[in-house]
């Protein structure tokens, strides 16, 4: 059973399904790493996004002003073009590092005197961030509204739904926390999620927001 | 007993299908509880599937099985893929039908091949899986976003000792053709 020679008809069938299956096998990792290109979910999202901008689902928006609009209209409404960002308010960790990131982006953007041209809107996707909640995290962050606005979604539905098209997924994790994935996304005029990119990266961030109001004008 | 071997395998399954949230709901479970349990779960199912005898000669020395377990072990250790498997019903299904069919084809496989083949093969698949484990480790950002930290860092570990107890679990079984090759080849 283990000589070759008295096998060699079987010997050219396992070759054939060898080379069947190291074919199939390689276009499954092809598949699953995104062209070789990226092994974690996050990285495949932005590849995709990248590739394929994203129209997002309608979502309605409530501020810190306890007033409520449509995303869409929001983000429509001036014909800026927007970095997104997802935040809890009691967040001890990540979201802090994106705050600050946020108000370091905040002053640069009223120091280039571009206000005109790119704003700030970050979601929470904690349900217990209401209006009150909303308003003590914006006057922790000196938020400006006329360039950075903070709100939350109160439909459930609503929120996981949007948050399923960004592709942002909130694990909870111990201490009443939650782990989730951080990063800029921007959003162009017309509403499309365009580019995803990391939150370790602000700079290049407002750089990409900037080139594409530059862009379109 | 042999009736016991019989309904160990559906039972198997049907426990595995049954517990699918709680072991999916951390890395560790999902990857090193679910899958290793679906590979055995198809060796118990293997015999009752009445596979055709003809297939042997498509797996001379277990060689397409083994190629195929590479392949498939490696697949199921890419974060994004075992991340799929977890909201996408194709991916899920996936999942089960691979691991389980790779369970029904590797004892014939194992029976078939050659110590030596059996090597190549065994050393490739634990130095793929030790590699991802410390990769696992070592990393400091998440490489699934519904997984832990935590989580993927324990993983990391329990891939490489997963690995070292394969290998040396193989080296033991095969400790007498190891010592005293045999005189056929």
């Amino acid at each position: 059973m283990n000589s070759p020679r008295s096998n060699s008809t079987g010997s050219r069938a396992t070759l054939l399904a060898v080379l069947a299956v190291a074919l199939a096998g390689s276009t499954a990792l092809y598949y699953g790493s995104s062209g070789f290109r990226a092994i974690s979910t996050e990285a495949a999202r932005r590849i995709e996004v990248a590739e394929r901008p994203l129209r997002l689902p309608p979502a309605t928006l409530s501020g810190a002003d306890g007033a409520a609009r449509l995303l869409a209209d929001e983000l429509a409404r001036d014909g800026r073009v927007t970095l997104v960002t997802f935040i809890y308010a009691r967040c001890q960790s990540i979201c802090r590092v994106v705050g600050t990131e946020l108000q370091q982006m905040q002053e640069q953007i009223r120091a280039r005197g571009a206000a005109d041209k790119v704003r700030l809107v970050t979601i929470s996707f904690d349900p217990r961030d209401d209006a009150s909640a909303l308003t003590r995290y914006g006057r922790m962050m000196k938020t400006d509204p006329d360039v950075w606005r903070l709100y939350g979604i109160p439909l459930d539905a609503e929120r996981r739904r949007l948050l399923d098209a960004f592709g942002v997924i909130v694990v909870p994790a111990p201490l009443g926390e939650f782990e989730h994935n951080a990063a800029f996304h921007v959003v162009d005029r017309s509403g499309r999620l365009v580019r995803i990119l990391d939150y370790t990266e602000p700079g290049t961030a407002l750089d990409d927001a900037l080139a594409r109001a530059a862009e379109r004008t | 007993m042999a009736r016991l071997m019989r309904w160990s395998g559906p039972a198997l399954l049907g426990v595995l299908l049954a517990t699918r949230a709680p072991l999916e709901a951390s890395m560790l479970r999902h990857m090193l509880v679910q899958l290793p349990l679906l590979v055995l779960c198809g060796a118990l199912l293997g015999p009752s599937l009445r596979l055709p005898p003809g297939l042997a000669r498509w797996d001379f020395q277990g060689l397409t099985t083994f190629t195929a377990t590479a392949f498939i072990t490696t697949y199921w250790m890419i974060p994004q893929a075992l991340e799929q498997a977890l909201f996408e019903p194709l991916a899920a299904g996936a999942k089960f039908a691979s691991l389980l069919l790779l369970g029904a084809a590797l004892p014939g496989a194992l029976r078939r091949a050659h110590v030596v083949v059996q090597l190549f093969y065994v050393a490739n698949i634990c130095a793929m899986m030790a590699i991802a484990g410390m990769l696992y480790r070592e990393l400091p950002q998440r490489l699934c976003n519904a997984y832990l930290l935590d989580d993927q860092t324990v993983t990391g570990s329990a891939l490489v000792g997963l690995a070292l107890a394969l290998g040396i679990a193989w080296c033991i079984a095969n400790a007498r053709d190891l010592a005293d090759p045999p005189e056929k080849l």
